[in-house]
């Protein structure tokens, strides 16, 4: 194999030029460069998973989702429809996360009030840690509590 | 945390609870406090918070959307913190508090309706020394405003959109002469209020004497009009704004009468977007191809020009787009200019 092919420095660029997720399916071509060697699938893994699809999570199995949180720095919920998407990462940690964006977006004109969902105890607080720089906040007052802003001061 | 941007909430907080988060954010950089369709209801903005945020070191964006109908709130500021918002470089100061009519048209055009009254906005502005930006959405007022934005000199972009109650009298308008670092200047309506802004008593002379001092201005949005307008508002904006890049006027202008000018007047105009209103009653001499030469020889970089009339592009519009190579929009006359 080519020496470029080999330095994780270039091999970054690339595979950021190319990493253009379908906007659809939320596929990348990139899948299939993890499948040449183990540097090339920790490479293609940093960069799919630094701001990952919002609900990327949902479709890893339970037991596997803790080895890709480490890598995301960003997460955008804005225009996500499900907030018990949030369940799936409850007990999960995001250590590199930067930058969160939370959203109960109206459907119609009204807003789905997430917590009359029965059997669906909704938390955020596991995106809460020292390395978040930047919240956003969108119509979510169930969410936005006293409590909840009290958790990001001292987390 | 570095960033908060808040929108569309608020219904379950207390002015408290934001000054424990603010107080905890010495590191913050930005902040969006946007309470939306709480506004009206709630004060959550209080004295203290902007206390608060005036001492924080690294603030250099604000957005304020909440009911701030008392200028206390500001003096305040300034009466305990003799150097506030050092860093603060871009402001967005509002109060929400449209009617649901409203909110519909904001869901659709994806703007944003505030309201601020002149006096807050008076009082803001002294406890802004440092600012670059600012946004003004007003609710009501007279313009009396402006003569206090002298207390923001570094004022590069500003940017104030009215109401249907809000009026802009010479004596405030001629403030804005003062604002000689200007770069961008926007007053214009909302979007669905067609009528455009009346000025009592303006005239020509008043804009000139405005835009003399304004050598940097780059953009320049007026959606102001005054009796007796006339194209020598162009000729005043062409000598005094060499650097002019954007124009949009309200008004009714004789293009025709560029033709007595040999020398290029904007020559790095990019952008003109004239209202329809720009040919109405305007009597007819020259063919839209020659007026069409007028304005390609006048603006020479001009890369966006759409008169329209009657929803189609205007006549002149083709003639200068078949100058200039480019293909037209619709199917529109080739003929004279008409009045309509």
């Amino acid at each position: 194999m080519d020496q470029a092919l080999q330095t994780p420095e270039i091999l970054t660029r690339i595979m950021e030029f190319i990493h253009k997720p379908n906007l659809f399916t939320k596929r990348t071509p990139l899948a299939h460069f993890a499948c040449v060697n183990s540097m090339w699938r920790e490479l293609v893994q940093r960069i799919i998973w630094t701001a990952p699809p919002a609900e990327a999570l949902a479709g890893i199995r339970r037991a596997r989702r803790h080895l890709y949180t480490p890598y995301i720095s960003e997460l955008d919920f804005m225009y996500d429809m499900d907030a018990t998407v949030h369940t799936l990462s409850s007990d999960l940690q995001f250590p590199r996360l930067r930058e969160l964006t939370l959203s109960n977006p109206p459907i119609l004109g009204s807003r789905v009030d997430v917590s009359v969902l029965d059997g669906w105890t909704l938390t955020v607080s596991q995106y809460l840690q020292p390395a978040l720089e930047h919240l956003k906040l969108r119509w979510w007052d169930s969410i936005c509590t006293a409590s909840f802003l009290k958790e990001i001061t001292e987390k | 945390m570095k960033h908060i941007f808040f929108s569309e909430i608020g219904a379950q907080l207390q002015p408290d609870d934001l000054l424990v988060l603010v107080e905890s954010s010495r590191c913050l950089k930005s902040i969006n406090l946007g309470f939306g369709r709480y506004s009206e209801r709630s004060v959550l903005v209080t004295s203290d918070l902007l206390l608060r945020l005036s001492q924080t070191p690294k603030l250099d964006y604000l957005e304020i959307c909440n009911l701030l109908d008392q200028p206390k709130s500001f003096q305040i500021v300034k009466t305990q913190n003799p150097t506030p918002f050092q860093s603060l470089e871009r402001v967005v100061l509002s109060v929400s508090a449209w009617t649901s009519t409203e909110r519909l048209q904001l869901d659709r055009l994806l703007l944003i309706i505030y309201q601020a009254t002149s006096d807050v906005v008076s009082a803001a502005a002294q406890v802004f020394p440092n600012v670059v930006s600012l946004t003004l959405n007003l609710r009501d007022g007279d313009g009396a405003f402006l003569r206090d934005l002298e207390a923001v000199p570094n004022l590069r972009h500003l940017a104030i959109t009215g109401s249907q109650a809000t009026s802009f009298p010479r004596g405030g308008l001629l403030a804005l002469q003062r604002l000689s670092c200007l770069e961008t200047l926007t007053v214009v309506n909302p979007k669905w209020i067609e009528a455009a802004m009346v000025a009592p008593q303006f005239t020509d002379d008043d804009l000139d004497l405005i835009i003399s001092g304004m050598s940097d201005l780059k953009r320049l949005e007026f959606d102001i009009t005054w009796v007796s307008q006339s194209v020598s508002v162009l000729l005043s904006l062409s000598k005094h704004c060499r650097r002019l890049e954007g124009l949009n006027l309200d008004g009714s202008y004789d293009l025709q009468a560029l033709n007595n000018t040999s020398k290029v007047m904007f020559p790095r105009l990019l952008d003109l977007t004239p209202e329809d209103a720009w040919i109405q009653g305007v009597p007819v001499r020259l063919q839209a191809k020659q007026i069409g030469r007028l304005v390609d020889n006048h603006a020479p970089a001009l890369g966006t020009f759409n008169l329209r009339a009657n929803y189609h592009s205007h006549p002149v519009t083709n003639a200068w787009r078949t100058l200039r190579n480019l293909e037209s929009d619709d199917e529109g006359s080739d003929s004279d200019i008409s009045d309509d």
